[in-house]
């Protein structure tokens, strides 16, 4: 039976770091399936019997997920939908169809929520619930863990925000991932802003006075020494230190990469302190792995801002030196013994 | 006291009379005089300015101002020391090989055979050294066989010749995303003929001719690699031959067409017992800290190796052959001129090819 168990991968079809997981894994002979998010599920069955059973078949390969042992969600989802049909359609069915995938989609959560929960009694790295996971209640919970936050206000009213604090120095962002642009009736609604509008918000926050504010992000602005870059995983650290600070294209966010002189990026050792309290919030949040943003600040403290689930960590593996893709391999592995 | 630290990825390097700072990140590096490089304390320096007569001072001033300037150190406070650990030299890559080399001459290579083989070394790269005549359909053919392998791409040697078609040639390298590179070798005109859509690769006219695997093996800065990736490999393994593996023009297999030394043919050996054999492997060992004259060279870790051409062919730790520095003196010199290498390019049969 052992040689029958698999490990499943749920990712996107360009993602670099599922690659690398997968060479270790074929390196150690590990049997994987991965499945992305453009891959076409050509078969799906949920049997309730004696046994409850889950069978797929993608790209021509059938699992059981009784078999799966170990799982890793890296990003996307098993895409159940017919994937395929709309591109010969006209407007009309189009905007049918849309609206059909917005019902159809909704009705398709309970399978998927139920498939997703079914790997929850084996050894999993992370899941598709974790996308659920408010910026509003990582704050909170930080908190509770004894990380410290920046002073934030989810708010659409800017005008009291104005008012009532001093110096106006904010930075404006998404509730939790995503930038709206509404335009309604010839009003703009805006909600959050984009990165690279982070440098306009900090200095000139008035700008967003007398516009219509969805409710948005109001975080105070951190002066950093430097940015850490932590990905944790199942209790391991990895983490690297940015010297965005002495660039000004990178002092709001490094990712106004200067590629000519890139920050540099060193490995970095946070205080075991610290290390358990982030060790206590992931437990809270239920993250068996994640990428974290901390701000390390002028007076020597650690400013926890987010914590992104499906975080990008190819890059502090690459600059650090860290074998993050092995350890992650290694850990489906175990799963399967 | 002030104390200046060198970024974890800017890592000092001793020679014999100057040092050198490699920075992997921008992958650039350094000369530093000897005078610099003894002020260190590892990766510190600790500068009480004030045990320093006026003249010191300013060279002192001179030297943080080159290290700040360059970003490769930065200030620090004793506090804060352990929150920055160095960078770890560990070297891993989830291949039994890294990369092939499969040299044609006479013939065609039967590769629907070899493929799988490759496969199972969980080896992603390739390159074809042609040394003959390629039809265009040959290449089309090669893209044919690797379009649903696990590998993940090759390039191709090939000369000049009737059969070079430009077009044709761009067209193929659009084809199959799996070729990145494409080289003309022996063309009168050097040119980018045409750039990948990823930016990684493309067809590439060149002048120099490359008629043989004795072509190889020439030490150059143009050649260096100041990354982490050989840094780390060149501390534990060598920067050439590491987890290499190759078949010559007459289906030998070998650690590197250039050597002697066969451990079977393709037709009758496979290539995992090859890699396998423990005796293989020892060249993969022999790291530049052993090698005689490259282990007082500052410039070790972020330059190439070459085992088959080595100024006394009689010992495998000499230096390579066509290696034009000198470490003691810090010059470049032009290496076939250098009368103490004749007998050795004598031993190779190299007169020739020095002499176009």
């Amino acid at each position: 039976m052992e040689q029958d168990s698999e490990i499943l991968i749920i990712s996107d079809e360009s993602e670099k770091s599922t690659d690398q997981v997968l060479k270790y894994l074929l390196y150690y002979d590990a049997k994987f399936i991965r499945i992305n998010g453009s891959d076409i599920i050509e078969k799906i069955e949920i049997i309730f019997d004696e046994k409850e059973e889950i069978q797929l078949v993608c790209k021509d390969v059938e699992l059981n997920f009784n078999k799966v042992k170990s799982s890793w969600y890296r990003r996307g989802k098993i895409n159940l939908l017919p994937v395929g049909h709309y591109q010969k359609m006209n407007g009309d069915e189009m905007q049918f169809y849309g609206q059909y995938l917005e019902h159809y989609g909704k009705e398709l959560k309970g399978i998927l929520t139920f498939i997703h929960n079914s790997l929850k009694s084996r050894k999993q790295i992370n899941s598709i619930h974790d996308n659920d996971i408010s910026k509003l209640s990582q704050l909170s919970l930080a908190k509770s863990c004894g990380l410290k936050i920046p002073f934030t206000i989810f708010s659409n009213n800017i005008e009291n925000i104005l008012k009532q604090y001093e110096p106006n120095i904010f930075i404006v962002k998404a509730i939790n991932f995503h930038v709206f642009r509404l335009n309604v009736n010839n009003c703009k609604w805006i909600c959050g802003a984009n990165s690279s509008e982070l440098i306009d918000n900090e200095i000139d926050f008035q700008k967003y006075s007398g516009k219509n504010i969805l409710i948005s992000c109001f975080q105070k602005y951190v002066a950093k020494k430097i940015e850490i870059r932590t990905f944790f995983l199942l209790g391991k650290f990895y983490s690297m230190a940015i010297f965005s600070q002495q660039n000004e294209k990178t002092k709001i966010d490094f990712r106004h990469y200067d590629f000519e002189r890139p920050n540099r990026t060193v490995p970095f050792k946070l205080p075991v302190v610290i290390e358990k309290r982030i060790e206590r919030l992931m437990r809270k949040l239920k993250l068996s792995s994640g990428s974290l943003d901390i701000i390390y600040t002028l007076d020597g403290e650690y400013i926890f801002l987010e914590v992104n689930p499906i975080g990008q960590f190819d890059w502090l593996a690459r600059s650090c030196n860290y074998p993050i893709e092995k350890q992650i391999a290694k850990e489906l592995i175990d799963g399967i013994k | 006291m002030m104390l200046l630290k060198l970024f974890a990825n800017c890592i000092l390097l001793k020679g014999a009379t100057r040092a050198v700072i490699c920075d992997l990140q921008r992958s650039n590096y350094h000369l530093i005089p000897m005078s610099l490089f003894d002020l260190f304390d590892e990766d510190m320096l600790k500068l009480n300015f004030n045990i320093y007569n006026k003249q010191q001072k300013s060279i002192l001033y001179e030297y943080v101002e080159f290290l700040t300037a360059n970003e490769l150190a930065f200030t620090i406070s004793q506090n804060e020391l352990e929150l920055f650990p160095k960078l770890s030299l560990e070297w891993d890559y989830p291949s039994k090989i890294t990369n092939i080399i499969i040299d044609i001459k006479h013939g065609k290579i039967d590769l629907s055979n070899i493929i799988s083989q490759i496969e199972d070394l969980r080896c992603y790269y390739l390159q074809f050294r042609f040394f003959r005549p390629v039809q265009m359909d040959e290449i089309i053919s090669i893209g044919n066989l690797l379009f649903d392998s696990l590998i993940h791409g090759f390039e191709a040697l090939i000369p000049n010749a009737d059969t070079v078609d430009e077009v044709a040639l761009t067209n193929i390298v659009n084809l199959f995303p799996k070729l990145k590179n494409l080289i003309v070798y022996n063309h009168p005109e050097e040119k980018e003929v045409c750039i990948t859509s990823d930016n990684v690769g493309g067809v590439f006219f060149i002048n120099s001719n490359i008629s043989s695997a004795m072509h190889c093996g020439v030490i150059h800065p143009a050649y260096f690699a100041i990354n982490i990736e050989t840094f780390t490999e060149s501390q534990h393994h060598n920067s050439c031959l590491n987890r290499k593996i190759s078949i010559d023009v007459d289906g030998e297999i070998k650690n590197c067409p250039s050597l002697a030394k066969s451990y079977g043919n393709i037709k009758d050996t496979k290539l995992i017992d090859v890699v396998n054999n423990p005796e293989f492997q020892k060249v993969w060992h022999i790291k530049k800290d052993e090698i005689t004259k490259c282990k007082d060279c500052e410039f070790r870790h972020i330059c190439t190796d070459c085992r088959a051409y080595l100024e006394n062919p009689e010992d495998r730790y000499s230096a390579p052959l066509k290696c034009g520095y000198n470490p003691y003196t810090c010059e470049w010199e032009e290496w076939s001129s250098n009368p103490l290498k004749k007998q050795a390019i004598e031993h190779y049969g190299m007169q020739e090819l020095i002499n176009l």
